[in-house]
């Protein structure tokens, strides 16, 4: 061990040491660990080594306490498949999020600025016993923007009749409600006072990724930006011209789950934009070619479902999703290979009981091959 | 799962309100033990990321409505930031029910005519 992680060690030991009682596993109490005679007499030694720094690294420790509250480690021995070789060492898991929210009195609108790191690893105090040797650390900053959805505040005695009037509701059947007479008033008031939502996010994350000794290392980045938006009043001109909803908007009247012909404004599709940071180490295909080096990538994913209307035993939902993935100055070899780019449709429609049956076309990129979108056909709950 | 009952003004205007907002159309006694993947936003085929993001959207309209429409106030301790951060948590997991949903908005707003627990 050197002298620098040596300190760090201790450090993080001492605070770990703090954060959890006398009684529990941790370095003063190996022997609670459930590991082996030699794990333990490894702890032992470290405990021996660090001895002396202790004190510096305890005021160092209380100091950051705040700070490494969400921290967890787990000691453990590191045993290899063919046993010649074993050590001892940890894992830490370590986030910390600091959100700052904008929420104007009285209003609909929200903003929230957020930035976080999150650290994780393995670390062994003889690297070489170390079976994954993998440290990364990440910072992500965020930002979220969302205006309208509710435009006005309603008065006071108008939502003491809306409460009353939905504890009635409450106590009407299922078949019964959407044409009861109240329900109808009740949704006419509070629609008169609904707008529409425009939600924006957007993030973008930075990590280094190295091993335990930083011989290896490189930086990782990542963003993705997220637009939503919903036209809760189904009087508004940008539910009307919801297209995507049109035909369900008919099934639905067909089928008496509405009681008139209505496109939702709540059934915009969400839509998705990120770029990354792709290593296809493991693509065997790119290998081949020559171009297993790490890549950048655009990607996009949008997002619709809605009420496609109703049966004897239940709700029938039609879903629709589009993934779509370009790789960013791919050599000639990839795109000759096609494998610049890549997209999948899927449309499902989902029946009572989770039953549903889907249409699928296109392929996703290897590294996102098990995704869920290829495990669709029929599924039955018991 | 939470309680679920008619009678608890924040279980009737939770259910209300997601029929409002187009999520579900059951009536309030078969809402209950719903669960959030049952609600319409939820897509299947849809990531983590584009569900978390209309659970974001959802979470922050049911605060919006809880607070505009019904004129619900928060309880002492709870504040907007909070109450927007569980909702979105809960939204997020396909897992909980309707009556989880409503017990946080339970815990976090007071609406007209609720007595304070002390």
């Amino acid at each position: 061990l050197n002298r620098r992680g040596l300190l760090l060690a201790t450090i993080l030991l001492a605070a770990a040491g703090d954060a959890q009682a006398q009684d529990q596993c941790g370095l003063l109490n190996p022997e609670r660990c459930g590991l082996t005679a030699e794990a333990r007499q490894g702890f032992r030694q470290i405990a021996d080594a660090v001895g002396a720094s202790a004190p510096i690294a305890r005021v160092a420790a209380a100091t950051v306490r705040n700070l490494i509250g969400d921290l967890n480690m787990t000691f453990k021995s590191f045993d290899t498949e063919d046993a010649l070789t074993n050590g001892v060492g940890f894992d830490y898991d370590w986030n910390k999020r600091f959100t700052r929210f904008v929420l104007p009195d009285n209003s609909a609108n929200v903003s929230a600025f957020s930035w976080g790191i999150d650290a994780s690893g393995n670390v062994a105090f003889d690297a070489s016993t170390n079976p994954r040797d993998f440290l990364q650390t990440a910072t992500t900053l965020g930002w979220m923007f969302s205006r309208g959805g509710v435009a006005r505040q309603l008065p006071v005695e108008t939502s003491q009749r809306i409460q009353d009037a939905v504890m009635i509701l409450a106590d009407v059947p299922d078949d019964s409600i959407a044409d009861h007479p109240l329900n109808q008033e009740v949704l006419r008031e509070i629609s008169q006072a609904l707008s529409t939502q425009f939600f924006i996010s957007l993030d973008a994350q930075v990590a280094y990724e190295s091993d335990q000794s930083f011989d290896q290392r490189q930086l990782v980045y990542g963003g993705r930006l997220g637009l939503d938006v919903k036209a809760w009043n189904p009087s508004s001109a940008l539910a009307k011209l919801n297209v995507l909803d049109w035909p369900f908007a008919l099934l639905r009247y067909m089928t008496a789950a509405d009681a008139t012909i209505r496109p939702r404004g709540s059934a915009l599709p969400t839509v998705l934009v990120s770029l990354d940071r792709v290593d296809p180490a493991e693509d065997s295909v790119r290998a081949r070619l020559n171009a297993a080096d790490a890549y950048p990538r655009v990607a996009l994913e949008a997002g619709f479902r809605t009420l496609a209307g109703r049966v004897a035993s239940g709700d029938l939902f039609a879903e629709a999703n589009v993934r779509y993935y370009q790789e960013l100055g791919a050599d000639d070899a990839v795109k000759q290979a096609g494998i610049d780019d890549f997209m999948v449709f899927v449309v499902a429609l989902t029946g009572p009981g989770g039953t549903y049956v889907s249409y699928s076309t296109g392929e996703l990129p290897f590294d996102r091959g098990s995704d869920k979108v290829y495990e669709l056909g029929f599924r039955y709950r018991f | 799962m939470a309680e679920w009952s008619k009678n608890n003004r924040a279980h009737a205007l939770t259910w209300f309100n997601l029929r409002v907002l187009d999520q579900l159309a059951t009536g309030f006694h078969n809402t209950g033990s719903l669960k959030v993947s049952d609600l319409t936003f939820w897509g299947a085929l849809s990531t983590n990321e584009l569900r978390s993001t209309q659970a974001q959207t959802i979470a922050i309209s049911l605060d919006n409505m809880f607070r505009m429409i019904n004129n619900a106030t928060f309880e002492d301790g709870a504040d907007r930031q909070t109450a927007i951060q569980q909702l979105h948590e809960a939204l997020s997991d396909g897992d909980t029910t309707i009556a989880d949903l409503a017990a946080i908005a339970d815990a976090n707003y007071r609406f007209l005519g609720e007595l304070t627990v002390e």
